[in-house]
This record gives structure tokens, C-alpha cells and sequence, in this order.
């Protein structure tokens, strides 16, 4: 069942998207957009409260999650369109006090298809990069691509 | 050795108990209060057992409870640590001040290898930081951190 609102995310649906695991506190959607599910994520001033990557500036603006992300070799692109070894990364953001503020990160998957970490609560794979657009995250406002990671044996 | 007025006066009426209890729920109900949250002193009229009035008492435990449950449904699917601990009831636990460190720890013993973001509201309320760079993010590690720090600290919880 899924632990979420139809309020914070109303177009996230039991149609819209699949869960891939139970809740957890032990990481957030930028974790695991990253590739991390053991720390929480988050560019939080006051020492000893979250991770984030060193050397990056701890402010909740779009430009240091990007930069954040470049530290893992991505780059900006223009869209989230599928590309063949390309892996993307969608950030959310939304409007907060007149400022845009970072809310969410999503990952493409080699089908096209999405996955995103809902706070604590599950993951969860959707078709559409919008099935997440509502109150809680706002919408998509970056993408960021570097070059998919070849599976051993695959080549 | 208790003189014999004494002893009559601490004579427990049997009717007393179940006559403040029913009048005390009554009188939730008319105030809408959340029954879960409120115990009282209610003073009994002693021959007649009849209860004539009630001194709330909420427990620390309770009011921590009550808000640490409206704090999960208000950061809802947040990832924003900010959105997380500027929460009103995270932050009502944080002004319920010293008094809430023990409860905390409490929670996050309960909690085990799925603690929460209770690490903020304890900086704030101890001033205390033993969270190392190495372990910043990794809640289990930091709820060891903490829950270690606490004892070494004299908390008891």
C-alpha cells in the first residue's frame, strides 16, 4: 500500500508507477539517484545532519545539485529523452517564498522508464517522468546525462 | 502508627475510580480533547463519591507521541531536510526543550535499523555534535553516534 498522499503526488498511481521496495529512512531520492541507498542526501549547513558531496556549496539551489551531481561525471543535457548508454538524472524543484527551491531526483533507467526514491517512503519505477510533477516536487526544472556504465559481460 | 482518624480518612471509597474515570471521559467529550493525551486529577467529594472537578495532566511521553505522529504526516514524502525539521510539530518537539532529549533517544533506540531525523532537534537541544564527517548522512551510524555520546553524557532514557 502505497505510503504516499494523492495530495503531495497526485499523478503517482498503483497505474502510474510499480514499488520496488519498502519505506526507508536510511536514504533519500538524490541517494538514489546517485547511486547510494545508505546515507541520506542533502546540502544542509549545520554540520553532522546529512551528506553531501565535499567541495560543493551546502545551499538548496538547483546549481549545487548540479554540481553535486557533475562530482559523479554528469553533465546538463537539454531533455529527458531516452539515449542509447546515456544515463539521465531529472531534478525537481519548486517554487518556494519567490525562490526556486530543489525538491527531487529521478533516474532513467535503460527502458526508459524512471526511478524515484519518495522521501522515506518507497521506490517506486514510473513510465512517465511527470507521474512525480505535483505539491510535493513541483516538476522537472534540469537534466543531467553522463555515459551509462557498461555491465561486465555485456560487451 | 496512624491514629484512627487518619486511617478512615485514607479509606479508599470503591466507587471512586470508576465515578472519576466515566466523569472524566464525559467531560472529554464535551471539550473534543484527545482522549489518549489526557489524564487528571479529579477531586471526589468523599461521602457521596461525586467527582466536582478535574486538573488535566498530559505526560511528556504522550505530547511527544502525539506530535512525533502529526510530524510524520506533515513531511509527508520530503526529501528536504529543511521542509523536515522547519515542520510546526518538529519543531514544537524542539520547544518542548530539554525535557524531550531523553524521549528522543527513547525513540530512536525503538527505532533501530530505521531511525529518523532526530539528529537536529538534538544539536539544538544539547549543543552537542558527535557526528564525525566520515558518517554524515548514515542515520544508523549516527543514532549509534548519539545514542553513545547520551550515555557518556549522563542521559538516562
Amino acid at each position: 500500500m502505497a505510503s504516499w498522499t494523492p495530495e503531495e503526488l497526485p499523478d503517482l498511481t498503483q497505474t502510474s508507477c510499480i514499488e520496488t521496495s519498502p519505506n526507508s529512512r536510511l536514504y533519500n531520492c538524490i541517494a538514489w539517484a546517485a547511486g547510494n541507498s545508505e546515507r541520506w542526501w542533502w546540502p544542509v549547513g549545520r554540520p553532522g545532519i546529512s551528506y553531501w558531496p565535499k567541495g560543493v556549496p551546502r545551499e538548496e539551489t538547483v546549481g549545487a545539485f548540479i554540481l553535486a551531481f557533475s562530482t559523479l561525471g554528469y553533465v546538463l543535457c537539454q531533455d529527458a529523452s531516452l539515449e542509447p548508454g546515456i544515463e539521465k538524472v531529472a531534478l525537481f524543484g519548486k517554487v518556494v517564498s519567490g525562490q526556486l527551491v530543489p525538491t527531487h531526483a529521478a533516474l532513467q533507467l535503460e527502458s526508459g522508464e524512471w526511478t524515484s526514491k519518495l522521501g522515506p517512503f518507497e521506490d517506486v519505477t514510473h513510465r512517465r517522468l511527470d507521474a512525480v510533477n505535483g505539491p510535493a516536487y513541483g516538476q522537472a526544472v534540469s537534466f543531467l546525462a553522463r555515459p551509462r556504465a557498461i555491465k561486465p559481460g555485456s560487451a | 502508627m496512624p491514629n484512627m482518624t487518619s486511617v478512615t480518612q485514607n479509606r479508599v471509597n470503591p466507587a471512586v475510580p470508576n465515578l472519576a474515570y466515566q466523569w472524566l471521559r464525559a467531560q472529554e467529550e464535551t471539550e473534543q480533547a484527545e482522549p489518549q493525551l489526557t489524564t487528571a486529577i479529579v477531586m471526589i467529594e468523599w461521602e457521596s463519591g461525586t467527582p466536582v472537578s478535574a486538573e488535566p495532566c498530559v505526560s511528556d511521553g504522550a505530547i511527544f507521541r502525539n506530535l512525533m505522529e502529526k510530524w510524520r504526516q506533515e513531511r509527508g514524502a520530503s526529501s528536504s531536510i529543511t521542509e523536515i525539521v522547519l515542520s510546526p510539530s518538529y519543531q514544537s518537539i524542539i520547544a518542548m526543550g530539554e525535557k524531550a532529549v531523553p524521549l528522543i533517544l527513547a525513540e530512536l533506540e525503538a527505532e533501530g535499523n530505521e531511525p529518523d531525523h532526530w539528529f537536529w532537534a538534538l544539536q539544538v537541544l544539547t549543543g552537542l555534535n558527535p557526528v564525525s564527517e566520515a558518517i554524515e548522512g548514515n542515520l544508523l551510524a549516527m543514532s549509534d553516534a548519539w545514542r553513545k555520546m547520551a550515555r557518556a553524557k549522563g542521559y538516562v532514557w
